[in-house]
């Protein structure tokens, strides 16, 4: 026992941990340990090697040298095992609540296998209620929103542990999450940890982690470089031993804000010349009469609750999601109808989807691949794909724009991140777009890249590209965007300009809103 | 971008280690990794024809008298290249992410249709294999807007309105083999011809290279590729998905159309129930190709080679007294070897 009470027994043991990849060391002599009723946060860089210590763990990679001790408690006690919530929840959208938790728990069975339905719909529905979860067990999981989705995957592994406490580690628990429902994560998780289960989460909103957790391991380049306690320790000094002490990294959140703010000053946006995006009209599903003029020049931001179609609005534009009536005209051209993302690509306006694994990059084929998948036609040259000149011509690109490796043979996959969105933004470079349509352009992006991917839409609308932001993260919204409009429930509901463009403005806008015009 | 930006992106590095040095390991033991990954990235490459050369080399000290042998070796080339160009065709959808199940019966109808036009109705033999060819592609359209339009997955479309086909070819030929007295210029496409290879092997390796070019050297053949990689993100990356599905399989019911012509050709006749045996050959040969030359894509060197592993294989093995079950055994037997072997180093990789 500590001074606070709780009970310092160690779950799960990392000894010497060192992982060794085609003669890259990404893990380094790393040592872990998960105590009873302790939540430890796990955070780097991306590239750091959170993912293969995760994976370690998981039994996915073998370790090049080291290893992991489970610790039995007792004599005859079984080991405490681990349970897993990775990004991709491993959830079957089709299938019930209680069929998923099934999938992973097992099923309750009766004479001849029959299964009991019955009582694993009252198990199901305790648990659920349990996780503080007002959804049914036999609905399907399609019908779930997104925080709902997350914590039925937290139920489930937490159930899948058994009676015994066990390990649960979270890749990432409140990515995607809007702001509000955090806290419906963090009380799962504390209440995973107080019926004497270790939780282990990893984290890149540093915040947050230190909000939450109690001890907070951090590593840098394979090691761990800091382990401490939340209690006595700031974002500053987290960020601090990510990132080193070098001066050129960008050490903590308020330089990240700066750095994106301070992009923001140089651009007008050129309202005297015709609109690079003209949207008149625009009825879809869940969107209603929405008229909007992108100026060249002016990065444009637009958010929303969740479910105010503001990712919808984004599919419109680049040709994604067919809209019922309304027009659309680039650059003072035709008003066209698009009806798939070609046809907008082809009018100037490019596209970077939000779900970057599935949408964004084609996983299994390589950054050169990738980052000319828009533009192969100019590498198509006396009758042949010119492999060698698109193979330079990717490695100059990406060199520009800072992706790591520098291997245009690497799969898109194998990239971390942020380094996959800088090759989603190569690719859209070489379209040289009139507008470019960025949904949730950060997500799973270490604060590090960050401002290096803003930078890039900051050049881009100084080149003359009107620049449209989606995201529901207020902090990035107001420090990317010249001009922000606000949806509520598919219609535009707020617009606000220049000095308009501050947290509390944009954030009550978004809070209430409520409907106003232009003041 | 200016340059300016550029030089600023340039220096903007980020601190993933991409630099070797204080990894603290010494350069050697990293340039003998890297050197062992790409030893084993061409072991793998070459798996096929490795295998290939294996085989002829046993079978040529086996049976020096017949196996390596002018007439022996034509003679493979000139009874597997109808099942060669079946392959090439059922090649494309899948480059795409798309199956064509329905190659093997319109190689039946194909071959049905080319008789009973010519035999029985009097028509031209040539006219008659050029709008055999045509009708084929015609399937090809319909199949294709069964996928694209119906939204039916190919593998159940293809299914459909392949065995659709295989009534239909009873149909036309009133349930009997149809056989008469073709031109010899026609047959002697499927025969004999120069050094005893038929004129129908050159045929199919000038679809071959003609889909070499098409698949790896253009810009559509990568983006055929992409689609088939992730379609939704090809999508969104301007690919134009539903133009590139039609082509591939209006493209695989043509050249299926075009084996059916030939197998007529060779045989001299057409048998309704020919067709449905060489469907499984020819995706399985795709499926086997997929593992080497350029592991993980479906690609037309690799489909060749392996055709001609199993053909030579078989062939070897009766020469060698194998029983008529060995080939399917054998054909069965290597593929699973083959993408095991390949799924088994990918998981470890």
């Amino acid at each position: 026992m500590d001074e606070t009470g709780v009970s310092r027994t160690a779950l799960v043991e990392a000894r010497g941990l060192t992982k060794v990849f085609d003669g890259v060391t990404v893990l380094r002599d790393v040592d872990l340990d998960i105590y009873a009723g302790e939540i430890h946060a796990l955070v780097g860089a991306n590239g750091s090697g959170k993912s293969t210590l995760i994976k370690i763990l998981s039994g996915y990679h073998q370790p090049s040298s080291g290893r992991v001790i489970a610790i039995p408690r007792t004599l005859g006690e079984r080991e405490p095992t681990l349970a897993f919530v990775h990004q991709d929840l491993a959830l079957i959208e089709s299938m019930s609540v209680l069929e998923n938790v099934a999938l992973s728990c097992g099923y309750t069975t009766g004479a001849l296998r029959r299964i009991r339905w019955k009582s694993m719909r009252e198990a199901a529905a305790t648990l659920l209620s349990e996780f503080g979860l007002s959804v049914k067990a036999t609905s399907t999981v399609g019908s779930l929103g997104g925080t709902e989705r997350r914590l039925v995957a937290i139920a489930r592994a937490t159930h899948s542990l058994g009676q015994d406490r066990g390990v649960l580690v979270l890749d990432e628990p409140t990515a995607a999450l809007p702001p509000d429902e955090v806290h419906r994560v963090f009380e799962v998780m504390e209440l995973v940890a107080r019926r004497g289960s270790g939780v282990l989460f990893v984290s890149h909103n540093l915040a947050e982690t230190l909000s939450i957790a109690r001890t907070v391991t951090v590593l840098r380049d394979g090691r761990v470089v800091a382990r401490v306690q939340a209690a006595d320790s700031s974002v500053e000094d987290l960020a601090a031993y990510m990132f080193g002490s070098g001066g050129e990294a960008l050490v903590h959140a308020d330089e990240v804000h700066a750095a994106v703010a301070a992009l923001k000053a140089t651009t007008t946006a050129q309202k005297g010349s015709p609109p690079a995006m003209r949207l008149q009209g625009i009825n879809s599903l869940r969107l209603k009469n929405i008229d909007i003029d992108v100026w060249p020049g002016e990065v444009l931001g637009i958010t929303g609750l969740v479910g105010c179609g503001k990712s919808e609005l984004g599919r419109v534009m680049a040709g994604a999601q067919a809209c019922t009536s309304g027009t659309i005209s680039v650059h003072g051209g035709k008003p066209l109808r698009f009806t798939t993302p070609g046809q907008a690509l082809d009018s100037g306006v490019a596209y970077v989807p939000p779900d970057r694994r599935r949408f964004g990059g084609v996983l299994t084929m390589d950054a050169r691949e990738n980052v000319t998948l828009g533009t192969l036609s100019s590498f198509f040259q006396q009758g042949r794909l010119r492999k060698g000149k698109e193979l330079k011509s990717v490695a100059k690109q990406m060199v520009e724009v800072g992706a790591v490796p520098r291997n245009p043979r690497q799969k898109f996959a194998a990239f971390s991140g942020g380094n996959q969105q800088k090759l989603v933004f190569a690719r859209v470079l070489r379209m040289n777009p009139r507008v470019v349509v960025l949904d949730d352009p950060t997500q799973g992006v270490d604060a590090e890249t960050i401002p290096e991917l803003y930078r890039f839409v900051r050049e881009m609308a100084d080149g003359g590209c009107g620049v449209v932001v989606i995201t529901a993260d207020l902090d990035e919204l107001v420090d990317v965007s010249d001009r922000v409009i606000v949806l509520k429930d598919g219609e535009q509901s707020e617009e606000l300009e220049g000095e308009q463009v501050t947290m509390e403005k944009v954030g009550l806008a978004v809070a209430h809103g409520r409907r106003a015009g232009v003041r | 971008m200016t340059s300016d930006a550029v030089n600023q992106y340039a220096e903007m590095d980020s601190p993933v280690p991409d630099a070797a040095p204080e990894s603290g390991r010494p350069a050697q033991t990293q340039d003998a990794g890297v050197r062992g990954r790409r030893l084993a990235g061409l072991a793998e490459r070459l798996g096929v024809p490795a295998l290939l050369a294996a085989l002829m080399i046993w079978f040529s000290i086996a049976r020096p008298h017949t196996f390596p042998t002018e007439r022996n070796l034509s003679g493979i080339l000139s009874t597997e290249y109808v099942l060669l160009l079946v392959a090439l065709g059922g090649l494309i959808p899948l480059v795409c992410g798309e199956f064509d199940l329905s190659i093997g019966y319109i190689l039946g109808f194909s071959s049905m249709e080319v008789a009973v036009l010519s035999l029985r109705h009097g028509i031209n033999v040539w006219v008659a294999a050029g709008i055999t060819v045509l009708t084929a592609m015609v399937i090809g359209v319909v199949n294709a807007l069964f996928v694209l339009r119906a939204h039916i997955s190919s593998f159940i479309a293809t299914l459909a309105s392949g065995t659709l086909l295989s009534g239909l070819t009873l149909l036309i030929s009133k349930s009997t083999i149809v056989t008469g007295t073709l031109p010899s210029s026609f047959l002697n496409l499927g025969n004999g011809g120069f050094g005893g290879v038929a004129p129908g092997v050159f045929i199919a390796l000038g679809v071959g290279l003609i889909l070499l070019y098409g698949l790896e050297h253009t810009p559509v053949g990568r983006r055929l590729e992409a689609v088939g990689q992730g379609r939704d993100a090809a999508r969104l990356a301007g690919v134009g998905v539903d133009r590139l599905v039609f082509l591939s399989l209006v493209m695989s019911a043509g050249i299926a159309g075009l084996a059916g012509v030939l197998n007529t050709a060779t045989q001299g006749s057409a048998d309704p129930g020919v067709g449905p045996s060489f469907l499984l050959p020819a995706l399985a040969a795709s499926f086997l190709g997929a593992t080497t030359i350029r592991p993980g894509r479906f690609n037309v060197v690799g489909t060749i080679l392996s055709i001609l592993l199993l053909a030579v294989g078989v062939n070897g093995l009766s020469q060698l007294g194998a029983p008529q079950w060995v080939r399917p055994v054998f054909d069965g037997g290597v593929l699973l070897l083959a993408v095991g072997v390949t799924q088994v180093r990918a998981k470890r990789r």
